[in-house]
């Protein structure tokens, strides 16, 4: 076996520069593989870090347009054609905190009102929740403090900062117990919060936030919310609070048929797992295009192979008639196409790996949570398919150089 | 000459070739018989198309009869699998062609050490016997030419050394002489009597010219794929003698 290896590695080297194509060729495709299966991870992992910037021992509850199904963007179309709910009210909020697996729940809704200070205005993005969203979401201070019960029940006018509204207003100085317009109405700034980043390309730091209530009755003149964030004791119990939570959301709305609600609640392990799926459908998909120029790759092999026979049937006919036989003839060209592939694999592998560090680079450049990783799975199919596809397409060439007449070829 | 008593090496009974192409049936072989026994040197002579050419890949199990029976030291070559007949041309004959047939850019020692790839034997045996091989045939300092960089005479000794690797009992000469200047073809002949008589292979020469033939110790001749002759030489013309007379 060792020596037809040195044949085939001999032949091999006796034609080099179409060797060397052959292996481009093949590499080319199992790198773009490694980096499909390497860039279908690291979405994965980015994915997942946004979704823990909110916390996975949350619950959403989300309004919702009857009669459709429960994806966002199904509802997000619902809403655009100026399909409005109306029905999501703070009492929903206070039923859900009741429920003896939930510890916190804040209601929200979201505007977007002038903000001035001094001579600067601009218009912001407000957010009013209730006051225990700094509980639910985990936020942190870099100034001051988060509005109490209190203050939301008496519709106190107070205001929390997100990192780069005070940075644009104040640059480094304590704002606490200054007061900003909104709207026109003064609010006296309690509060700045830490720097957030953005999740989902939606700016955490660019918000300002006010009590719920002060912000339906004083700026909205409305009395309901968009949503509601809740805190889990246990995650493990989540699939049953989420099922106690429909109930509960159902006997508030009067709702006996599920098709009608008005609502949606979902944990974020679902929203996590949905993306996963969307992910790894993505990531097949690409897969078998990537497949495709395997293929061409494989073309490649058989091609050169068969050009291979033709111009060395002297070569095979002189091997038979010292002793060669038709067994170690089909080998030494197999092993020949499968050493052309395994080349081939082994540099798209390098190839493929130094291409996703790149993009892991670009990605870090950006500020997304992006591991560079190289799965072993991708490796195992990479190598896997390129040796098969060495096979079945340098089968055929071999087989017919397995088959020729010494006689023949000798006349050559 | 005690060998002449062995038993037959080589026994050929009836034996007929015809090729069929596209429906017409050309026959080249007739029905020859004749035996070969250990040691001998036999030509075989005939004009192009008298079928010499088509008996020696016969014997030189690269061909099979249409009818007839050919026995190799008493086994029916015809009952034997490919992988066998693989085995026989390894181990059994070595061949050399008028046209050398070495590989092209390769070194003499690779293409003297091919039939030796297809053996049992460890790369350090491969190598020391194609060295020797290649020493008896005197092209020590040659081994690392390419085989294209080689005179002719040159490529036909590579040729022989490579037949002789194996150490078959039987060589295969098809026209040796046929590429090279009479120095050269003088020089191919003397190795081939050498083994014959030193080292008593059994040499199967196929040529058309007399004078070659005539270094054979019986000749063979073909007409129209039929025997016509089959007859000792008289006067050997001994290699030897030639190259000191015209020294």
């Amino acid at each position: 076996m060792s020596k037809l290896f040195s044949i085939a590695i001999q032949s091999i080297l006796k034609q080099k520069l179409r060797a060397i194509l052959t292996i481009l060729a093949v590499s080319i495709g199992i790198a773009a593989v490694i980096m499909v299966f390497s860039a279908g991870h690291g979405l994965r992992g980015f994915i997942s870090s946004e979704i823990e910037t909110f916390g996975t021992d949350l619950l959403q509850i989300e309004i919702k347009v009857p009669n459709v199904g429960k994806t966002s963007s199904e509802n997000a179309t619902g809403i655009a054609q100026g399909v409005s709910i109306t029905t999501f009210k703070n009492e929903d909020t206070d039923a859900i905190r009741k429920h003896p697996n939930i510890s916190h729940a804040y209601g929200a809704v979201i505007a977007q009102k002038p903000v001035s200070y001094g001579d600067e205005l601009r218009k912001n993005m407000l957010m009013g929740t209730g006051f225990e969203a700094d509980i639910v979401s985990n936020f942190s201070f870099l100034y001051g403090r988060f509005y109490t019960e209190d203050e939301e029940k008496s519709l106190s006018q107070v205001v929390v900062l997100g990192y780069k509204v005070w940075k644009d207003l104040f640059i480094d100085e304590n704002p606490v117990g200054k007061k900003i317009k909104i709207d026109g109405k003064k609010f006296r700034i309690i509060g700045v919060m830490e720097e957030k980043g953005s999740a989902f390309f939606f700016d955490m730091d660019s918000i300002l936030y006010i009590p719920l209530r002060t912000i339906q009755e004083k700026l909205l003149g409305t009395d309901y919310i968009s949503y509601t964030s809740a805190k889990m004791i246990d995650v493990k119990k989540g699939k049953q609070t989420q099922e106690d939570v429909n109930i509960i959301m159902r006997e508030q709305h009067d709702i006996t048929d599920p098709n009608k609600d008005d609502f949606a609640v979902s944990t974020m392990e679902e929203a996590e797992d949905m993306l996963g799926t969307i992910i790894d459908s993505i990531t097949m998909l690409l897969i078998a295009l990537v497949g495709i120029s395997l293929l061409v790759g494989g073309v490649g092999i058989m091609n050169i192979m068969y050009v291979s026979v033709a111009e060395r049937t002297f070569e095979i006919g002189l091997r038979k008639s010292v002793g060669a036989t038709h067994k170690s003839i089909l080998s030494q060209f197999l092993i020949e196409a499968m050493l052309i592939t395994l080349a081939g694999g082994i540099v798209g592998i390098i190839l493929g790996a130094i291409l996703s560090y790149i993009v892991a680079l670009v990605a870090a450049a950006f500020n997304f949570a992006w591991e560079f990783y190289i799965p072993f799975s991708s490796i195992i199919v990479s190598v896997g398919f390129s040796v098969v596809v060495g096979l079945l397409f340098g089968l055929y060439p071999a087989r017919q150089a397995a088959k020729l007449d010494p006689i023949e070829a000798l006349r050559k | 000459m005690n060998k002449k008593k062995n038993k037959p090496i080589i026994d050929i009974t009836d034996i007929k070739k015809e090729f069929v192409n596209e429906e017409v049936v050309t026959k080249v072989l007739h029905g020859i018989n004749f035996s070969i026994e250990p040691g001998e040197f036999l030509a075989i002579m005939g004009p192009s198309g008298s079928g010499k050419s088509t008996l020696m890949h016969i014997l030189g199990f690269l061909d099979t009869p249409t009818s007839g029976t050919f026995l190799f030291d008493g086994v029916d070559v015809s009952k034997l699998t490919d992988d066998q007949l693989a085995e026989m041309r390894n181990t059994q004959i070595g061949f050399v062609f008028q046209a050398f047939n070495l590989l092209p850019k390769t070194s003499v020692l690779d293409n003297v050490i091919l039939p030796l790839l297809y053996t049992q034997f460890s790369k350090k045996e491969r190598l020391e016997i194609a060295k020797q091989a290649i020493d008896a045939v005197g092209l020590t300092h040659r081994i690392n030419n390419l085989s294209n960089q080689l005179s002719g005479g040159e490529k036909q000794r590579v040729a022989i050394a490579r037949a002789l690797v194996n150490n078959p009992p039987i060589i295969f000469a098809d026209e040796p002489t046929g590429n090279l200047d009479s120095k050269s073809g003088l020089q191919i002949m003397q190795i081939l009597q050498d083994l014959n008589i030193s080292q008593n292979h059994t040499i199967i020469l196929v040529t058309h010219e007399k004078y070659t033939a005539e270094h054979a110790e019986r000749i063979i001749k073909l007409r129209d794929g039929k025997l016509v002759s089959d007859s000792p030489v008289s006067e050997r013309v001994l290699a030897n003698n030639e190259t000191e007379l015209k020294k």
